[in-house]
C-alpha cells in the first residue's frame, strides 16, 4: 500500500510536528521502482527526531542505497497522536521515502541502540502488518533483521528476528540483500535462505539453535539444529576502516532533529578498557580514519549540506591519535564560515589547555567530566583510570578559562561499592569547589555550580561486568538517600537517572529467550517509546513478568558464575571471555590495567584485523 | 555594502506541514548550500541574513511566498545556484532586486475552498450582514466584523462547496487569517470547513501586486 500524504491534511495537521511524518528531505534517496528488485525498510525504534540524529542510520542508508537495485527507505516510531490517528484510519506504517507500507519490503532492519526500545519494534511491526513472530512470516518477504549494540545479545527478541546482523552493518547488510536477490532468483524458500545465512560470517539465525536448561533456569546447552549451521557467530567488522564507506551526502530533516548537524566518526573501539563499559569492549579492535579523510569528509558533508555545525563522533574524541592536528585543520575552515566544532566526548586526563581554549573559543559551555566513581579505590575496580590529579588539573584550567558550570557524571551500585565510595562523590564535589575559589579572582566567574549526575549501574554482556549482580531497588534508594544527606551546599546539585528503568535494562541486557512473551505481553498492552518518561509505565512491566511468570531479579540481581553458560556465549565478539574473567578477577583486587596505548593487554580483538590496533 | 534580493517562491505538496520556524531554517540552510555570496548576520550564532515577508499557516499553501536575503555588494552570483538547492516543493519562482519594503504588504490575494452544505448564494448572502467572530491576538480577544478585513470577494460553487477568491487583509497593521472565515460563517449559522487554502499573492495599498 502507498500512501499519499498531502491527503492526510485533515489529521495531519492535528498532531504535533507534522513534517517528520512525509519525507521528502534533501538528500534523501528516491529510485525508480522498476529498476528495484530488493526493498529495504530501515526500522528506527524511536521517533523521527532522534532517529535522524543518529550517524549509523545515515551510513547503512547510503551504503545499502549505493547498491544498484537496492532501495533503502527509512520508518520512525511515530509519536502517540499519529499513532493514534493511523490506526483509526487503518493506515500501515508507511516509509518517509515512497510513503510504502512496511508490509511490502523484503528486508526489514531494526537498529537495536538500547534494550528499552524492544516494546516499539514490536509495536513498528505490528503497525507496519507484519506478523509479530517469524515463525508466522512466509516466502522470500518481511524477512526481519536486527543490528546494532543490543544485538550482540539478542536472546529476548530471538523469536521475532529471522536474522541479527553481528558487528559492523555497513559491508554486511549490502551483502544480505545481494544474497536475497540471489535467493529469489534460485527460488529458495525461506528455510533454505536462512540457512544460507547463518553460514555467512556475522550472522545469526536464532531459529536454527536449541536452548536447553537446568532446573535452577541457567542454561544448559545452546546447540544449532544442524551440522551446517556455525556453533559461534563471529561479528563483522571493517578492516580498513580509513577506506570504508562514509556518506558524502546527508539527509536534512526540515523539522529539527535532536543532534542535526553533521557528524564525522574518528575511530571505532576504545583503547580504556573501562570495565563496566560494553561499547569499549564490543567495537575494538581500534582502527582510526587519517585526519586528512576526516577533513576532506567534513568539508564536503558541510558544502553539500549548509549544516552550521559539526561534531567529532567517537567513544573517547581526545584519544584520537591525531586530535591536536584534526582540531587546527577543521578550525581553520569553521571559524570563518561561522560554524560551531563540537567536541563530545572528551576525557579529562588528557585535556590540554590549548585544546579548552580552542574549543571555548567557538562556545562557551558546560565542562563535563565523567569520572564514574567518586573514590579513587573504586575507579581502581572500574578501571577508569582518572586520578584525583586528573580533575584537579582540568578544573583548574576550565576555571581560569571562565567556565563556572560543571557537570559530573557518576555511577552507584558498582562491584564491591561502600558507602565510603558514595561519601566520596561529595567529598570530589567539595573539593572542586575549592579549585574555584582557589583561581585567580580576575580570571574566574563569579559563582560556580557543579552538577552530580547519577546513574545507576547496569552489568552488560561482553564486559568485564557480565558476571555481577546488580543492587536491588531497596539498595539504590539507600544509597542515593545516604548521598543526599551528605551534600550539604546549594552550589551542588543532584540528579538521578530513573532507576526502575536501569532495572528493566539490566535483566533485557542479560536476558534469554524466555523474556520473549514478557515483551510480547508489554508491546499487547500499549508499551512503547519506553525511552520517554511520559509514555514509560513501570506498572506495565510489573503485570507482564507476573502474568508470564517470569522472575526478573533471575536476570538482574543473580550473581554468575564463572562457569555459567551465557545466554550470549555463541556470539564472538573477538574480545576473548578469558580476557573478560582476567579483568574481572582484577577489578576485586583493585588492580587497574593500561590502555592500549600504553600497552596491549592481549584482548584478542586485533586478530581479527590481523594486525596491531591504530592506537 | 550589501544588496537585498528578494525570492518569490511557492510552498506546495508535502511541504504544507513545515512550520515557519522548519522553513526558516531550511531557507538558511539553502542559502549556505548553494554557495552564494550571502551577507550573514555577525555576534555570537552567526547565520545568513534572511527575513520573510509573511508567515503562512501550518497547512496552507502558497503560490507567492517572499523573503529577502542580502549579497555583498558588487559580488556577483548565479541564481541557478539558488533555485537548485531548494526542494521541488518550495520551488523558487523568481529571484529579484528587493525594492519594496514588506511592511508595504496590506493584503494578500487567497483562494479558499471550503465544504459546505450550503451553495454559493447563501454565502454570499452571509457577507452582507455582519460576520462576526472572536478574533485572539497575543494581547487581546475581541469581537470583530471580518468584513471589515475583506476587501474582496468572488464566491462561486465547486463540488461539494464553494471557493473564494479574495483580498484579506495581511501584513502588520491589520491581519486576519482566513480560518476565521470558516469560524464567523459557522457562528453564522452555516456549517462549513475549510479544505484547502493557497496564498496567491500579497498586495499593497489600492490592490496593486507586491513583488
Amino acid at each position: 500500500m502507498t500512501y499519499n500524504t498531502e491527503e492526510f491534511k485533515d489529521f495531519l495537521l492535528k498532531v504535533q510536528k507534522p513534517a517528520r511524518y512525509v519525507g521528502g528531505e534533501i538528500g534523501c534517496t528516491i529510485k525508480d521502482l522498476s529498476k528495484v528488485d530488493i526493498r529495504f525498510g530501515f526500522c528506527f525504534p524511536d521517533i523521527y527526531d532522534i532517529g535522524m540524529s543518529h550517524l549509523g542510520l545515515r551510513i547503512l542508508y547510503g551504503a545499502l542505497n549505493e547498491q544498484e537495485g537496492t532501495w533503502c527507505e527509512r520508518f520512525f516510531q511515530p509519536w502517540p497522536d499519529m499513532e493514534e490517528e493511523m490506526r483509526k484510519r487503518d493506515i500501515r506504517l508507511y516509509s518517509m521515502e515512497s510513503h510504502t507500507s512496511l508490509d511490502e519490503f523484503d528486508l526489514i532492519g531494526f537498529t537495536l541502540q538500547y534494550e528499552m526500545c524492544y516494546p516499539t519494534v514490536l509495536n513498528m511491526l505490528e503497525l507496519g502488518g507484519i506478523p509479530l513472530r517469524s515463525e508466522e512470516r512466509e516466502g522470500l518477504k518481511n524477512i526481519v533483521v536486527g543490528g546494532g549494540p543490543c544485538a550482540y545479545n539478542p536472546e529476548p527478541l530471538a523469536p521475532f528476528f529471522d536474522i541479527f546482523s553481528i558487528g559492523e552493518g555497513e559491508e554486511a547488510l549490502p551483502e544480505l540483500a545481494q544474497k536475497l536477490r540471489e535467493a529469489k532468483a534460485k527460488g529458495l524458500s525461506r528455510q533454505e535462505f536462512l540457512r544460507e545465512i547463518a553460514k555467512m560470517e556475522g550472522f545469526y539465525v536464532p531459529s536454527l539453535y536449541e536452548v536447553t536448561y537446568h532446573e535452577d533456569g541457567t542454561i544448559s546447552s545452546f546447540t544449532p539444529k544442524f551440522e551446517d549451521v556455525p556453533t559461534t557467530i563471529k561479528k563483522r567488522i571493517i578492516k580498513d576502516f580509513d577506506k570504508t564507506y562514509y556518506p558524502k551526502e546527508q539527509m536534512i530533516p526540515f523539522t529539527e532533529a535532536v543532534h542535526d548537524r553533521v557528524t564525522i566518526e574518528l575511530f571505532r573501539g576504545c583503547i580504556r578498557g573501562c570495565r563496566f563499559c560494553q561499547a569499549g569492549m564490543l567495537f575494538r579492535p581500534i582502527r582510526c580514519k587519517s585526519a586528512d579523510t576526516l577533513v576532506k569528509d567534513a568539508c564536503t558533508l558541510l558544502e553539500n549540506t549548509g549544516y552550521e555545525q559539526l561534531s567529532l563522533c567517537s567513544l573517547s574524541s581526545s584519544d584520537y591519535p591525531e586530535i591536536e592536528s584534526l582540531v587546527d585543520q577543521l578550525i581553520r575552515y569553521t571559524e570563518p564560515r561561522g560554524i560551531n566544532l563540537s567536541l563530545p566526548s572528551l576525557r579529562v586526563d588528557n585535556f590540554s589547555k590549548e585544546l579548552a581554549a580552542k574549543i571555548t573559543g567557538v562556545r562557551k559551555s558546560t565542562f563535563t567530566f565523567a569520572p564514574e566513581a567518586g573514590s579513587q579505590r573504586m575507579r581502581d575496580v572500574i578501571n577508569k583510570n582518572v586520578s584525583e590529579e586528573d580533575i584537579e588539573k582540568s578544573c583548574r584550567i576550565a576555571f581560569e578559562n571562565g567556565n563556572s558550570s560543571v557537570k559530573l557524571y557518576f555511577m552507584m551500585g558498582l562491584p564491591t561499592e561502600t558507602d565510603e565510595d558514595i561519601a566520596a562523590i561529595n567529598s570530589m564535589a567539595d573539593k572542586i569547589i575549592g579549585y574555584f575559589y582557589d583561581t585567580d579572582k580576575s580570571k574566574r566567574n563569579r559563582y560556580i555550580k557543579i552538577a552530580l549526575s547519577l546513574a545507576t549501574f547496569i552489568p552488560k554482556p561482553f564486559t568485564p561486568f557480565q558476571w555481577e549482580a546488580q543492587n536491588s531497588e531497596q539498595e539504590i534508594h539507600r544509597k542515593q538517600d545516604y548521598l543526599r544527606s551528605r551534600i550539604k551546599t546549594k552550589q551542588v546539585t543532584l540528579s538521578y537517572h530513573d532507576c526502575k528503568t536501569s532495572l528493566l535494562e539490566a535483566i533485557l541486557a542479560r536476558g534469554d529467550r524466555r523474556l520473549a512473551p514478557v515483551l510480547e505481553e508489554v508491546a499487547k498492552n500499549g508499551g512503547k517509546l519506553d525511552a520517554w518518561t511520559e509514555h514509560f509505565d513501570y506498572q506495565r512491566w510489573a503485570d507482564a513478568f507476573a502474568a508470564c511468570k517470569v522472575d526478573g531479579d533471575f536476570y538482574s540481581l543473580r550473581k554468575r558464575s564463572f562457569d555459567e553458560i551465557l545466554p550470549w556465549d555463541h556470539i564472538d565478539i573477538g574480545v576473548s571471555k578469558a580476557y573478560l574473567q582476567k579483568e574481572a578477577e582484577k577489578a576485586y583486587q583493585g588492580q587497574t590495567t593500561p590502555n592500549c596505548k600504553e600497552s596491549c593487554s592481549g584482548c584478542g580483538a586485533n586478530t581479527m584485523i590481523g594486525r596491531k590496533c591504530d592506537v | 555594502m550589501f544588496k537585498d534580493m528578494r525570492v518569490q517562491f511557492c510552498k506546495k505538496g508535502d511541504a504544507i506541514y513545515f512550520s515557519h520556524l522548519d522553513l526558516q531554517r531550511s531557507v538558511q540552510r539553502a542559502l549556505r548550500r548553494s554557495g552564494i555570496p550571502y551577507w550573514s548576520t555577525g555576534g555570537f550564532s552567526p547565520h545568513p541574513y534572511c527575513i520573510f515577508a509573511q508567515p503562512l499557516s501550518l497547512g496552507f499553501e502558497s503560490q507567492g511566498e517572499l523573503f529577502d536575503f542580502r549579497i555583498t555588494e558588487g559580488e556577483d552570483f548565479d541564481p541557478e545556484a539558488l533555485k537548485r538547492t531548494f526542494p521541488e516543493s518550495l520551488k523558487i519562482l523568481d529571484i529579484y532586486p528587493a525594492e519594496n519594503a514588506f511592511k508595504k504588504i496590506t493584503a494578500a490575494t487567497y483562494e479558499i475552498e471550503l465544504k459546505t452544505g450550503r451553495d454559493a448564494k447563501i454565502i454570499q448572502k452571509a457577507f452582507e450582514g455582519p460576520l462576526t467572530v472572536l478574533k485572539k491576538t497575543k494581547r487581546s480577544e475581541k469581537e470583530v466584523d471580518i468584513r471589515t478585513f475583506i476587501h474582496r470577494m468572488e464566491i462561486s460553487g465547486i463540488a461539494g462547496g464553494v471557493k473564494m477568491d479574495c483580498d484579506i487583509a495581511t501584513g502588520n497593521e491589520k491581519s486576519l487569517n482566513p480560518t476565521y472565515i470558516e469560524a464567523a460563517l459557522n457562528q453564522a449559522g452555516i456549517p462549513c470547513s475549510l479544505t484547502k487554502v493557497t496564498r496567491i499573492c500579497f498586495l499593497e495599498d489600492g490592490g496593486k501586486v507586491f513583488r
